[in-house]
């Protein structure tokens, strides 16, 4: 028998009014605990995702638009830019490398992105099985949309023109996969991925030229080779920049925007202008648990004092029999950690277990319930510290009562 | 062994109560008897130490524990004294045996299965100890109660109105086994009481 085992067994004496507590307490833990999961994951696939991305360049439109749908492709984009346009602007001297983008159809769904190799190298993606697109009309999958729709090597893919379903197809020009990606926990495993001609190859303008053979340019920092032609013609969504030097992030994209069609969005910058924008929602929520938590301390609270008015007896006894008074805080202030402690567990499960479901239930969410954020700790630290509050109260009534009195009474 | 010189008490300043001044010897079991609001409970409460007067002394085998500290005192509750409550005001969230080896845990430090067993024999409550306390009768409960205060071998047993609620046969039956306990374990009875029916039983009488 000990000080603990005494406070466990008083827990365990009144379940329902434990039980209450604990619900109560692991409620409001949970809500605090699952933003704090959401809200650092999206970050951090933010961040993630725009690594190596120093500006994005679009069509002139909002900014935001244009990093929604050329990073994370959850957005249309904004409109399309031409070819010639983009490559004037990758010959500054403040550019190192450019990725072209051309985006707008899908394949069940899921955004087809016509691009260069150093799309994949961006994400460091890895080929589980084939090899890159190289000849027209190839592309490779990643691993969510290969494993969803059940791909694999040499089959053919009839793109939809649009990003939704249905939205009219292109069945005359089908890729063919030639490789399926690893996953890289990047946006990359939710694309098809083909080269920026296999694009232009699909919405043709069937004047048949391909038996003529131009000689092609090579756009070095693009990385494409095109015919003057193309050059001339051809449109792309955007493309991803990155700096040779800080000095750079001060002059291009005023350098961008001077420029009649093109608009410049900083992806840390739009991130953050996001964050700002759901910030408000997060913050309710956040308040919101912060509530329920000092709510259950109430809870913890009131069951104490109820339960030590119940026990006043006992205790005084306990002190005639010759417990000393700082045992009786202790068990008492024991008896309030131990239902904040449970609670507190509960809620961190909780918040897991549905944070895993999340991630279960919403394809582009890759998340598990083993995420785990260092902040974590200041949410278990500050409930530990709510429910010594809630128990310090009551286990100081428990120290100060006079014993004689109360044993004189009954 | 229990000496009382010019003892004063009084709640916060409040009416003052001044106690003549007594002697218990050891195994002469006492009476203290008065009407209600006469301060019999709280004589009681000093002798055992769970109350400090404002004069005068208390002293348990040579040892004035009107001036010890409250953790002095706590701990010498625990080793000297035992007291049997009106009503027994058993743990409610333990069982039996547990109610008793609260009180070896608290009083001495240790717990010592074998020897709540035997005192539970004695009491004849042996069956009871898995039970939980709202599981038992008034009577058993007070036969709990009074092995939970003898458990530690105390020089003192104290009793407060044992019997108030009692019917004459089960007043004799309590003051007999509180006596025949208390001698099995070498303590000295001392019951607080207004119960004229208990004067003839004990032999040490002081009227308040």
């Amino acid at each position: 028998m000990n000080v603990f085992s005494l406070s466990l067994k008083n827990v365990v004496a009144k379940p329902l009014s434990s039980l209450l507590s604990v619900l109560l307490f692991g409620f409001g833990v949970s809500i605090i605990v699952i933003i704090l999961l959401t809200s650092s994951f999206m970050k951090n696939e933010i961040s993630k995702n725009a690594a190596g991305i120093d500006l994005v360049v679009g069509a002139k439109g909002s900014p935001l638009q244009i990093i929604l749908a050329s990073i994370f492709h959850i957005d249309f984009p904004t409109g399309n830019i031409s070819l010639a346009d983009a490559n004037n602007l990758t010959r500054n001297r403040l550019i190192t490398s450019a990725i072209p983008l051309s985006l707008g159809d899908s394949y069940r769904g899921y955004r087809i992105v016509g691009t260069t190799e150093k799309y994949v190298e961006l994400y460091k993606a890895e080929l589980k099985e084939g090899e890159l697109f190289n000849t027209k009309m190839t592309a490779i999958v990643g691993s969510n949309v290969a494993s969803i729709l059940g791909l694999s090597l040499g089959d053919v893919l009839a793109s939809d023109h649009g990003l939704s379903e249905g939205a009219g197809d292109h069945d005359e020009n089908p890729y063919n996969v030639v490789g399926i990606l690893k996953p890289s926990g990047s946006v990359i495993d939710n694309l098809v991925v083909t080269s920026i001609q296999s694009v232009w190859e699909v919405h043709g303008h069937d004047e048949g030229h391909e038996e003529q053979h131009l000689a092609e340019i090579k756009l070095e920092k693009l990385g494409v080779s095109v015919t003057e032609e193309q050059l001339a013609e051809e449109d792309i969504t955007a493309i991803f920049l990155k700096y040779r030097s800080p000095m750079a992030a001060v002059q291009l994209p005023r350098i961008v925007n001077g420029t009649s069609n093109l608009q410049a969005a900083s992806p840390p910058y739009e991130t953050a202008r996001l964050f700002n924008i759901i910030g408000v929602g997060v913050e309710v929520v956040n308040i919101l648990g912060v509530v329920i938590i000092i709510l259950s301390a109430i809870s913890v609270f009131i069951a104490l004092i109820n339960s030590l008015k119940e026990r006043k007896y006992e205790l005084a006894i306990m002190r005639s029999m010759g417990a000393r008074r700082a045992k009786i805080f202790v068990m008492i202030l024991i008896e309030g950690l131990i239902l904040t402690i449970i609670g507190s567990f509960f809620g961190f499960g909780l918040a897991h277990f549905g944070f895993g479901l999340i991630g279960v239930s919403v394809d582009q969410f890759d998340a598990s319930a083993l995420f785990f954020v260092e902040e974590e700790y200041f949410v278990l630290g500050g409930s530990m510290i709510v429910g010594i509050f809630a128990s310090l109260i009551p286990a100081i009534l428990a120290y100060r009562a006079d014993i004689s009195k109360t044993l004189a009474k009954g | 062994m229990l000496t009382i010189n010019s003892l004063v008490h009084s709640y916060n300043g409040s009416a003052k109560i001044e106690y003549p001044d007594w002697q218990v010897e050891k195994s002469q079991h006492s009476v203290i008897l008065g009407s209600s609001g006469s301060g019999k409970t709280t004589l009681l409460h000093l002798i055992g130490g769970l109350l400090q007067p404002s004069q005068g002394e208390v002293c348990l085998e040579g040892i004035d524990i009107s001036k010890m500290s409250q953790s002095a005192l706590d701990r010498f509750r625990g080793a000297n004294v035992g007291i049997v409550f009106q009503k027994p005001h058993l743990v409610s969230s333990l069982t039996v045996i547990e109610n008793l080896t609260l009180s070896q845990y608290l009083g001495k430090g240790k717990v010592d299965k074998g020897e709540a067993m035997k005192m539970m024999n004695q009491l004849d409550i042996r069956e009871l100890q898995n039970r939980k306390v709202h599981q038992i009768s008034q009577g058993q409960a007070q036969r709990v109660s009074i092995a939970r205060a003898l458990l530690n071998k105390p020089k003192l047993l104290l009793a407060d109105e044992p019997t108030a609620s009692l019917d004459d046969e089960n007043c004799e039956k309590v003051i007999r086994l509180l006596k025949s306990q208390a001698e099995l374990c070498d303590s000295t009875l001392i019951v607080a009481t207004h119960d004229q029916r208990i004067k003839g039983e004990l032999e040490n009488t002081l009227v308040l």
